[in-house]
């Protein structure tokens, strides 16, 4: 594989490659073996990789392509490397600020102290879609609500992580990054070999720790379920996974029957009482008693069950207000106000549209930001301004001016790039990450998490359902390749 | 176990059975429409049609048969919702299974993808069968014995009975097959050859493959693994083990299968002909129904 016409793209941080064209000392000594294999050969492997992980069934669902429905998430061998000192950066980071919008939900169902103190105005919190009356007043076991957080951070023009969004409802991808880490090291374990790669493996287990930490029972065993909508879902093959990986059952909304308030599955004994629920459907389809009455996918008397503490739920219905596009312009002023603590990692510059203010300035500068509609995910209801046409511009003016409390706009960030393998060369595409927080008995972060990686040539949008790839991050122990240290704990935060 | 897993488990034994079984008919009756095609036609459409019949398929060309995707009665199909069945009780079944399930789901979408000719409808046939074998295989290697095991087992030897009775009756079935003729000389050695039981009779007679002879070791012989004792036998022993996991509610269950395997077993039949064989038949198709459904209302509608 060559090297050489590598365009490092001057208006970007490239994560590989210096400005001037030079390899990254980060990254020296992993090009240097992958350019010890011949174009012929990487992608020989490449294909192994993308065949194992079809046979294992790590596949999507996509709803508007009738070709194939189902497809192999594109996977990109070059490993991403984050070094030590930044990982600690990171880390600490998204430990401080999952603290704090589990204190944020806490509060917003509680005493509503930051309403009350100004911070954030009311009738944003109650007119977010995502606000559960249901829940106020509620504690959930232990005080838990955000028990796995998935956060997006992106690099800007200067190599700064910022944080973009964050996942605190039920974020999905954790399969890819352990799959995919097992593939690597059966296809490319001459790569890892002048590493010391943080292992990731432990996840499933630190999962499942957590899960039977918020056990509403005192028993020995606590029967554990993950909740899934079952196998037309997108994610089906990610829950499948991490039933499998945690030993526990995979049960749809119609194994579960509420009986004298408890929960319980249906099984070939008879019915079970089921302690904790990992649930992997929306709060809408948790119970067509409390929430959505056509619900199919969830259980009858689910959530009476859950508010009296029969049972508990991760994560807690209602957490979606933590992580609405509205209330995420608010969450450096959340650190400060609950943890006396400046924010570790910043927000991207954001313009709330219901402020008259920033009104005015988003409507003027339309073609520089990205105006993002706050109840819409998945990349879509969103205008990128230096791309979209006259048009496109038009109809998002007047679908702000409409309805202000819908959008919010942010200054387009080049997003940073990572050398991935493009036609057996290399050519620099758009990443970001989304590492995984779980909260139980402590705070943990799984060392790397999923990058994925825009495909195509210019292209901002990393979804999987509009072209994104994926590759494997490597968090390393030390700086310095080939300087081992011992295996280190996974770090705990409590 | 959940009983939607359970469920599942039993009718992905089932559909793989069927696929393994239904692929074997094709093949053996593809040859017979070769090897008659010149001297006797109608006999082999005859049997071609009566296969199909015991198998419950509609009269369409073999390919469609073999890899229509649109097709809902196909081999591909039938791969295709064993696969779906195994995704959805992934947390029971090994990695490996899946896997190998799933790597010959996609080997027969290849060849579907690669376009449809005489060798690649026979290596699809072929392919199927030896990936049921590989199925089984790993399934004994990995699989550990609960009772998922046991309802993947059920599965298979309860369709396995089935499919083996219904091609001895096909054959029995009232036709222009006169003893004695050049159709006759050919069409017991294909039951045998679609029920993969050429070699193993053999051994058994070595003289000549003859009617009596073939009902007999088909239906009765106790070692062979794809006869309706053994497989009767096999389920007998299953449901017994289920006992363990289920001493109240599977008392009724092994009662029913032990019933049919002992009915298969101490079965006295002189003549062995459509007059005697027939209504034997009939009467297992019957109880191993209600067996069946018996084990579904017991353990899977809770």
């Amino acid at each position: 594989m060559r090297l050489a016409n590598y365009e490092v793209d001057s208006r970007t941080h490239d994560e590989t490659f210096e400005p001037a064209g030079g390899v990254r000392p980060l990254y020296r000594e992993i090009l240097a073996r992958l350019s010890d294999l011949s174009a012929q050969e990487l992608e020989q492997r490449r294909k192994m990789v993308e065949l194992l992980l079809r046979n294992q069934g790590v596949t999507f669902t996509v709803y508007s392509d009738d070709a194939g429905i189902e497809k192999v998430f594109p996977f990109d061998p070059i490993p991403r490397l984050i070094s030590a000192e930044e990982w600690d950066h990171v880390e600490r980071g998204l430990v401080q600020r999952v603290r704090a919008l589990n204190l944020f939900l806490a509060d917003v169902y509680g005493a509503q102290k930051i309403l009350d103190d100004g911070l954030i105005p009311a009738d944003l919190i109650y007119r977010a879609g995502s606000f559960r009356r249901e829940m106020v007043g509620m504690t959930p076991p232990q005080g838990i609500f955000t028990h796995v957080v998935g956060t997006d951070l992106i690099r800007d023009e200067n190599g700064v992580l910022h944080v973009l969004e964050d996942n605190v409802r039920s974020p999905s991808g954790v399969s890819y990054v352990l799959e995919c880490r097992e593939v690597m090291k059966r296809v490319f374990s001459v790569l890892f070999e002048p590493h010391g790669v943080r292992p990731i493996d432990d996840y499933t287990d630190w999962l499942r720790d957590m899960l039977m930490h918020v056990t509403p029972r005192a028993v020995g065993e606590p029967t554990v379920v993950l909740l899934s909508p079952g196998m037309y879902n997108s994610a089906y093959f990610e829950h499948s996974f991490l039933a499998r990986c945690m030993g526990i059952s995979l049960v749809e909304g119609s194994d579960l029957v509420v009986r004298d308030g408890a929960v319980c599955m249906r099984t070939t004994q008879g019915l079970r009482r089921v302690d904790v629920i990992y649930r992997r459907i929306d709060d809408d389809f948790l119970d067509p008693v409390a929430f959505r009455p056509d619900s199919v996918l969830g259980c009858p008397g689910l959530f009476a069950a859950y508010r009296s503490g029969a049972v508990a739920l991760a994560n807690a219905p209602g957490t979606g207000v933590a992580d609405d596009k509205a209330i995420y312009p608010f969450v450096p002023d959340m650190i400060r106000y609950y943890l006396s603590e400046e924010p570790i990692l910043p927000n991207v510059p954001t313009y709330i549209a219901s402020r008259p203010d920033d009104r005015k300035y988003i409507l003027e500068h339309l073609s520089e930001l990205v105006v993002k509609q706050t109840d819409a995910s998945g990349g879509y209801g969103m205008l990128i301004g230096p791309q979209a046409t006259a048009e496109q511009r038009e109809d998002f003016k007047r679908r702000i001016e409409q309805n202000p409390r819908s959008y919010i706009a942010q200054r387009t960030i080049q997003l940073g790039k990572h050398a991935t393998l493009i036609d057996g060369s290399l050519e620099g595409r758009c990443v970001d990450l989304r590492p995984y927080v779980l909260y139980g008995e402590q705070i943990r972060v799984i060392p790397g998490g999923l990058t994925r990686v825009a495909l195509r040539r210019g292209s901002l949008v990393v979804n999987s359902s509009q072209g994104g790839g994926y590759k494997d991050t490597w968090v390393l122990n030390s700086t310095e390749p080939g300087t081992k240290e011992e295996r280190r704990e996974p770090s705990t935060v409590s | 176990m959940l009983s939607r897993v359970a469920d599942a488990l039993y009718w992905m034994g089932r559909y793989i059975e069927r696929a393994e079984h239904t692929a074997r008919v094709l093949e053996a009756m593809r040859d017979l429409r070769l090897d008659l095609r010149e001297v006797n036609r109608e006999v082999a459409d005859e049997q071609w049609r009566g296969a199909l019949k015991a198998l419950s398929l509609p009269e369409l060309s073999l390919s469609r048969l073999v890899l229509d995707p649109a097709e809902p009665t196909s081999l591909l199909c039938s791969m295709s919702r064993a696969r779906e069945n195994a995704r959805q009780v992934r947390e029971v079944i090994s990695p490996e299974m899946w896997e190998k399930l799933n790597q010959s789901y996609w080997s027969l979408r290849d060849s579907v993808a690669a376009g449809q000719n005489e060798s690649t409808l026979s290596q699809a046939l072929t392919g199927i069968v030896s990936s049921s074998f590989l199925w089984d295989g790993v399934t004994d290697a990995s699989m550990i014995r609960g009772e998922g095991w046991l309802f993947l087992k059920l599965g298979k030897f309860v369709e396995r009975t089935d499919g083996v009775a219904r091609m001895v009756g096909a054959r029995l079935a009232p036709s222009g097959v006169s003893s004695g003729t050049s159709g006759e000389n050919v069409t017991w050695p294909t039951l045998l050859k679609s029920l993969d039981a050429v070699d193993a009779y053999r051994t058994a007679h070595p003289k000549r493959v003859e009617r009596r002879a073939v009902i007999d070791f088909l239906l009765f012989e106790a070692d062979f693994p794809r006869s309706v004792r053994y497989s009767t036998a096999t389920a007998a022993d299953l449901s017994r083990r289920l006992r363990r996991f289920h001493p109240e509610l599977g008392q009724r269950v092994e009662r029913c299968f032990g019933r049919i395997a002992a009915r298969v077993e101490y079965a006295d039949l002189d003549t062995l002909d459509a007059a005697t064989v027939t209504p034997f038949l009939l009467e297992l198709g019957g109880s191993l129904s209600e067996a069946s459904s018996l084990l579904q209302k017991t353990f899977f509608l809770c």
